[in-house]
């Protein structure tokens, strides 16, 4: 072949070429290969430091804090939800009460209010929301709780959990929403027992 | 130097970077997928549902099948609704179809009232209509329509009018010539002062986030636009202030989503009586007085 030999890796007047390629030292840095190698292998010991503690973030958010994926799948036509028939028409938004005792409270976001804005549910019972979206993703967050979740347009997030204890809490939207997304907030107000009405009709809302 | 190719196995980094990444892999759907669902199965709120167990429903579990569907059919006050309007891509089509020729032949039931070419009448409770967004338009003569908005005369001339009209008639509207902005005060008592005027300003750009009032403009325009919002700018203000009015008290309630009504019952009557003077300015977020 015609071929001109390859070029040596090293000019003639290089050190001596090391009889191992651990050994050799980068040409153009001059740095040795095992230094090279050691570096590499610490930060690939970070890398799965990192996705360790992530990992494990999530596993203790999870057994404690009772974390999990909120929603059971459900679907709904984000453009007829406000109509009549839907779970999500304006006369059936707000909380309210299941024969079995729980409380479950329906909650629609749209640009850019919470409907209801004021969500009033009573102290120590098992509370189930339910909320939709009319437009874009929206966040439903209740400080000083783990309720947290998404509200995707076109699905129902659930949650479950109950108060334990009695006043006002902030309810911000969280997922960026709009231009307006600042101003987008409801109340929860957590009152006794004695004050939220037991109506085993299951028929009015607050 | 390279002794083998870059997606050998031979080449030590590689297979070990790919066993690593493959470990962490299955290291995550051990952990999400079937650990963790079933650690969960013990309640942490005491009220959590009785989950079956199993390595495949805790599997379904992880994906987002809980099997907890709450029962729609439980007991429901008579329904309620704001409008009959829902904008499939077929309605806006329709409502976007209008014929302007058409539509100047049927905005003859309308000059008495909202003007030559709907550039507004006499009655300044009475809205301006020219340069209005069709989708407005027609979302307005549908809810007169079906009676979701009240009032009289307009009531009695929708039900005259089929969808086509209201398209037609629509586009006829949006075609004239912007009316001219409103720069005096009228029908104003108290008069706009500095003080109302920046405070009717940040309502309509920023909104007020302690009581939770949205922006106007970001609805409205020129900010964004939400579907079937009309613009404010250049309207009469006793129009305007009127319907905040309304919509404050529950008159009118054939916003979709209870958006107007959520902000207008937190404004006071004389916030109300600023935003319409403001708005018929056509003022802007940096416009001083």
């Amino acid at each position: 072949m015609n071929n001109p030999p390859s070029p040596s890796p090293h000019a003639p007047d290089d050190p001596p070429r090391s009889a191992t390629p651990g050994e050799a030292a980068d040409k153009e840095l001059g740095i040795p290969e095992a230094v090279i190698v050691r570096e590499e292998n610490r930060w690939v010991l970070v890398v799965v430091g990192v996705f360790l503690t992530i990992l494990a973030t999530i596993v203790f958010s999870a057994v404690h804090i009772g974390a999990e994926p909120p929603s059971n799948v459900e679907t709904i036509n984000p453009v007829s939800a406000n109509q009549p028939g839907s779970e999500f028409v304006e006369s059936n938004l707000g909380s309210g009460m299941q024969a079995d005792g729980t409380v479950v409270v329906r909650v629609l976001a749209q640009q850019y209010a919470f409907v209801p804005s004021v969500i009033t549910v009573p102290v120590d019972t098992p509370v189930v929301f339910r909320a939709t979206s009319a437009d874009v993703v929206h966040g439903l967050l209740i400080m000083g709780t783990n309720v947290n979740t998404m509200i995707v347009p076109g699905y129902v997030a659930t949650l479950r959990t109950r108060f334990a204890k009695t006043g006002d809490f902030l309810m911000p939207c969280h997922e960026f929403c709009g231009p307006s997304h600042h101003d987008m907030w409801a109340r929860v107000r957590v009152v006794p027992k004695a004050e939220f009405p037991f109506d085993p009709s299951g028929e009015r809302r607050f | 130097m390279r002794r083998h190719g870059l997606f050998s196995i031979h080449n030590p980094w590689k297979f070990w970077g790919a066993v690593l990444v493959a470990s962490m892999l299955v290291m995550g759907i051990a952990i999400g997928f079937l650990w963790l669902p079933q650690v969960q199965e013990r309640p942490v709120f005491g009220d959590r549902l009785k989950k079956p167990g199993g390595w495949f429903a805790s599997f379904c579990r992880g994906l987002g099948w809980t099997g907890d569907a709450q029962a729609t059919a439980t007991a429901a006050p008579p329904a309620r609704w704001a409008s009959d309007m829902q904008w499939t891509p077929d309605t806006v089509h329709l409502a976007l179809s209008g014929d302007r020729a058409r539509g100047e032949f049927v905005a003859l039931n309308c000059t008495a009232c909202h003007g030559e070419k709907g550039q507004g009448g006499q009655q300044t409770w009475i809205p301006k209509l020219a340069r209005m967004d069709r989708l407005v338009i027609y979302k307005q003569l549908a809810d007169y329509r079906s009676g979701h908005r009240q009032w009289g005369v307009m009531n009695a001339v929708a039900m005259a009018l089929s969808e086509q009209d209201s398209a037609d008639v629509a586009a006829y509207f949006n075609s004239q010539a912007q009316p001219p902005l409103q720069l005096g005060q009228e029908g104003s008592n108290p008069p706009l002062t500095d003080a109302r005027f920046k405070d009717a300003q940040k309502l309509v750009y920023n909104g007020d986030p302690l009581r939770h009032v949205a922006a106007c403009a970001t609805c409205h325009g020129p900010s964004a636009r939400m579907t079937a919002a009309p613009d404010l700018q250049g309207q009469h203000p006793a129009y305007l202030t009127r319907q905040l009015g309304d919509f404050a008290q529950g008159h009118r309630a054939n916003d979709l989503h209870l958006q107007m009504r959520a902000i207008a019952s937190q404004l006071s009557p004389d916030e109300m009586n600023a935003l319409g003077l403001f708005l018929a300015q056509g003022k802007g977020p940096r416009d001083a007085r």
